[in-house]
């Protein structure tokens, strides 16, 4: 689809990630995406947590709302209730998204919200220095506590839109994003990705194996297998308790008989932010207690 | 005990025996004949059982408080009357003074006869009603639903202080207008009470009072009400809250309305989430609001912050209770004021309103977003349970008061010319007034960046010494700019507000709730002949220190009243002001101010000084 939209129309300021980091390619692909969805700048809005990736929307020029620690969800959701007629993509790293924000990933899901969350996770905090994120295996930087399960919890989350990429893979990443965007512009609601990816300062080994040759040997393309019914939440279930020498990437789950929150309720029909500040006579109220 | 000019009726029963909706009705009849009301009730954390009371107060005068004694008592239960050791109550047998009233049941009563002995000795009626059996005789055999034995109790009362039974009626049927088969059970069991009264009790003592002279239509609410109603004043598309007593009925009261108004509710999974999708939507370009108590209001602290740095529209209406912790869930304290105050880590603009009735709190509310919008920043409403729950009766808000004043955006024009320019859009725009012309998301061409870091004025984050002072100080100077306005506007926001004798030699101080109880008191005490003055304060952030100073100005006893444990607002105004108070009156057991309680308090303090002249 020519859009006439290129990617340089989203060029902002350089980040100051690591050379090496992830974060680049997440930054790279979703100007891919947004240019060849034909999302000008100004109809999309990142709103993001704290963390190195959280950083995302100052370095692309699109609106950006970079909030606190946890919190890209519920200002995501809220923003989407107020403009449901913009494009809202929430981004946070997993101690974001699965730590202190964790209350929110189980939550927002259940209202079928349309927007689309991407989790970056890489198993460590890293601006505070190296900490083990909820994603760290256990005695990772003394982590006392099993990691966490995206996929899982998503799905049981009610997310209707469940998916896996990697940053190894950006042509995929761009797939699964681009896909994850079209659900959501479609109505159907809420859409997870979880991006998997590495901290080269902090985490740059995953079970002593480099990042790059340990997710090569073990990616597992969902779409490419034939027998593969994402429509289907007991196979995502399945594939998402797969692990070992298959780490399943794509689509897991994906629900399009469900109509996200903003059109069944219908907001999208008269955005509550774009409706023009009117004096408003509350005498039928005042008359119920006289 | 003093008695005071009024009557003071009272319901007392466990949870779930339909305290609320008789007081609730009363209050409502009263107001209709012409009367001035104040009914507040007192409930513990449980739903089922207990002991619950509400008191109703009226004259044919402004009534703002309650008082400690019952002229009538309808007690729906033995420990009403007697308690239960202290369990969840003593009783209410010591409030009855020589010729009060005691409407009750005692065939289903098991209270020792000794009881009503004494009571009788001590100059109660007892006005002996067989609830009970009336509601089973009124079910001919059909299914019995005891509750409904509050109409019962209703309707003896309505005799009892000589109501006129065709208005009661009327705010009987209309409460449940629609469910008509249940209205009319319950018009008729009043009925039979009120029958059951002038058949029984003709000749019995009962507390007439003329009405007002003049039908005074005034409203009868509490301030969650009035907090839902402001709300929807001033604009409301998003509201969002999660339960917390005493301020989980106004997300009910807008409920009720939301489709009328067009507004948007969420309950989500936490007060975190509440404040954040408050500001996602504020920053949508939505007016959006969320109410909670002080536990709530803590875990919403780190998010006002973000809006106070990300220059968000925010309006939060905190109502207290007792804390620390879970304190006392269904009580009474302003304990809160320093949270509201200080929320959060930093420094950040912000307007803290402390309104102190109903009336004020549908003002307020509805300015707090006037003042949220114009100014970008988060405002506070806190007011406590006293408030939130007790019903007040008060003069129809004059809505054509309250302007409806929008945020500075970025004009077609501005944008225009920034598009052309080829550069962006400075979010946070460093401006003699402190205000940044905001860009509505959305714009063609435009992009905005908002952030909680420090940041220049494009919204990009930033560690640089002059751009971290220069955000700084240009968001201050919207507090500035805000005061100045205070100023100018001084008899339209009232941020000090001054009641009885200006020049009076006592002054008492208070905030919020106390001043329903201090205004009563006033009138009592220029009756003892004392010239007393009364200062509100209304703001506590930007705190009015000059009109406090001016108000306060020639006064030789300084007494602040407070329903808290560690003087909040005496601080406050000692830390702005550097001016000492004489005596504080604080109470912190949970309860509100009666106004004997008050009125023995500084009776006693006022023996102790001379004034000299």
């Amino acid at each position: 689809m020519s859009s006439g939209l290129t990617v340089r129309e989203y060029d902002y300021k350089k980040p100051t990630w690591c050379p090496g980091c992830g974060d680049y390619t997440i930054l790279n692909v979703l100007k891919k995406v947004f240019a060849s969805l034909n999302l000008p700048p100004h109809r999309v809005v990142i709103v993001s947590g704290i963390g190195c990736g959280s950083k995302l929307p100052h370095y692309i020029r699109v609106n950006g709302f970079h909030t606190i620690h946890g919190r890209p969800l519920p200002v995501a959701m809220g923003l989407k209730i107020a403009r449901p007629d913009l494009t809202v993509v929430s981004i946070g790293g997993d101690g974001d998204t699965f730590g202190i924000g964790a209350g929110h990933m189980v939550n927002v899901p259940r209202s079928n919200i349309g927007i689309v969350h991407l989790a970056q996770n890489n198993g460590v905090f890293g601006l505070t220095t190296g900490q083990p994120s909820p994603t760290a295996p256990k005695g990772f930087r003394g982590s006392i506590y099993e990691p966490f399960k995206p996929v899982q919890i998503a799905l049981a989350a009610g997310a209707t839109f469940v998916a896996r990429t990697w940053t190894g893979n950006p042509s995929h990443m761009e797939f699964v994003i681009k896909e994850a965007l079209k659900h959501v512009m479609a109505g159907y609601g809420f859409a997870f990705v979880d991006i998997i990816q590495y901290c080269i300062t902090y985490n740059p080994l995953i079970f002593g194996e480099p990042f790059i040759t340990y997710y090569k040997k073990r990616e597992y393309d969902l779409q490419k297998d034939p027998d593969y019914d994402p429509s289907d939440i007991i196979s995502a279930f399945r594939m998402a308790y797969m692990n070992g020498d298959k780490v399943p990437m794509g689509i897991f789950y994906r629900d399009t008989s469900k109509k996200a929150l903003e059109i069944e309720y219908g907001l999208i029909d008269d955005p509550p932010g774009l409706r023009e500040l009117k004096e408003v006579d509350v005498s039928e109220i005042l008359k119920k207690y006289m | 005990m003093k008695r005071f000019r009024g009557v003071s009726w009272m319901i007392g029963g466990a949870a779930g025996l339909g305290i609320n909706t008789v007081a609730e009705l009363l209050s409502k009849a009263l107001v209709r004949h012409g009367y001035y009301v104040f009914s507040n009730i007192e409930y513990e954390s449980l739903i089922r059982g207990g002991h619950s009371y509400f008191r109703v107060r009226y004259d044919n005068r402004p009534v703002n408080s309650h008082v400690d004694y019952v002229d009538v008592l309808l007690a729906l239960d033995d420990v009403s009357l007697v308690g239960d050791g202290g369990e969840h109550t003593y009783g209410h047998m010591d409030e009855f003074l020589e010729g009060s009233v005691l409407i009750f049941d005692t065939e289903s009563s098991r209270v020792d006869k000794k009881v009503f002995e004494e009571l009788k000795e001590k100059g109660v009626y007892i006005y002996d009603v067989p609830m009970t059996r009336i509601v089973r005789e009124a079910a001919e055999g059909g299914k019995v639903n005891l509750v409904v034995r509050n109409m019962v109790g209703f309707g003896v009362s309505t005799y009892v202080l000589g109501l006129d039974k065709k208005i009661v009626e009327d705010v009987i049927l209309e409460r449940f207008a629609k469910r008509p088969q249940i209205a009319e059970a319950n018009r008729r069991l009043h009925e039979l009470g009120y029958k059951y009264a002038l058949e029984h009790f003709k000749d019995g003592v009962r507390f007439i009072v003329d009405p007002a002279k003049e039908k005074n239509g005034l409203l009868v609410a509490t301030g969650n009400h009035m907090a839902a109603a402001g709300a929807v004043k001033a604009g409301l598309r998003v509201w969002v809250q999660y339960p917390m007593t005493p301020a989980s009925r106004i997300y009910r009261y807008l409920e009720e309305v939301k489709d009328k108004y067009g507004i948007f509710l969420v309950q989500p999974e936490s007060e975190l989430a509440v404040v954040n999708i408050a500001i996602g939507a504020a920053y949508g370009g939505a007016r959006s609001g969320v109410a909670t108590s002080g536990g709530g209001f803590a875990l919403m602290s780190e998010a006002i912050g973000l809006a106070g740095i990300g220059e968000i529209p925010l309006v939060v209406v905190e109502v207290s209770r007792p804390g620390p912790s879970t304190g006392l869930p269904t009580r009474q304290e302003q304990g809160d004021l320093r949270q509201v105050l200080h929320a959060g880590q930093g420094y950040y603009p912000k307007a803290v309103i402390l309104p102190g009735d109903p009336y004020e709190v549908f003002f307020d509310t509805a300015n707090a977003f006037n003042i949220a919008w114009k100014y970008q920043m988060p405002v506070i409403v806190h007011y406590d349970k006293h408030i939130g729950e007790s019903l007040y009766s008060f003069p129809e808000p004059d809505q054509s008061i309250i302007p409806l004043e929008d945020a500075k955006w970025l004009s077609e024009e501005e944008a225009k010319a920034i598009r052309e320019s080829g550069g962006n859009y400075k979010r946070y725009m460093v401006t003699e007034d402190g205000v940044s012309p905001w860009l509505r998301l959305g714009t063609e061409g435009l992009v905005l960046w908002t952030t909680g870091n420090e940041h220049d004025e494009y919204g990009n984050t930033t560690e640089d010494i002059e751009k971290r002072v220069a955000q700084m100080d240009k968001r201050y100077r919207k507090v500035e700019t805000f005061m100045k306005e205070l100023e100018e506007k001084f008899d339209y926001y009232k941020p000090i507000q001054v009641f009885g004798d200006p020049d009076g030699d006592i002054a008492i101080v208070g905030w919020g709730s106390t001043k329903g109880v201090i205004l009563d008191l006033l009138e009592v005490m220029n009756n003892d002949g004392y010239n007393v003055r009364f200062i509100q304060v209304r703001y506590a952030y930007p705190f009015p220190s000059e009109a406090f100073k001016k108000a306060i100005e020639g006064s030789k006893v300084k007494i602040i009243v407070e329903n808290n444990f560690d003087g909040l607002m005496e601080g406050l105004i000692r830390e702005n002001t550097l001016i000492p108070m004489d005596y504080s009156i604080r109470k912190y057991d949970g309860r509100p101010f009666s106004l004997g309680y008050l009125y023995d308090k500084i009776s006693s303090i006022l023996k102790e000084v001379k004034i000299v002249g």
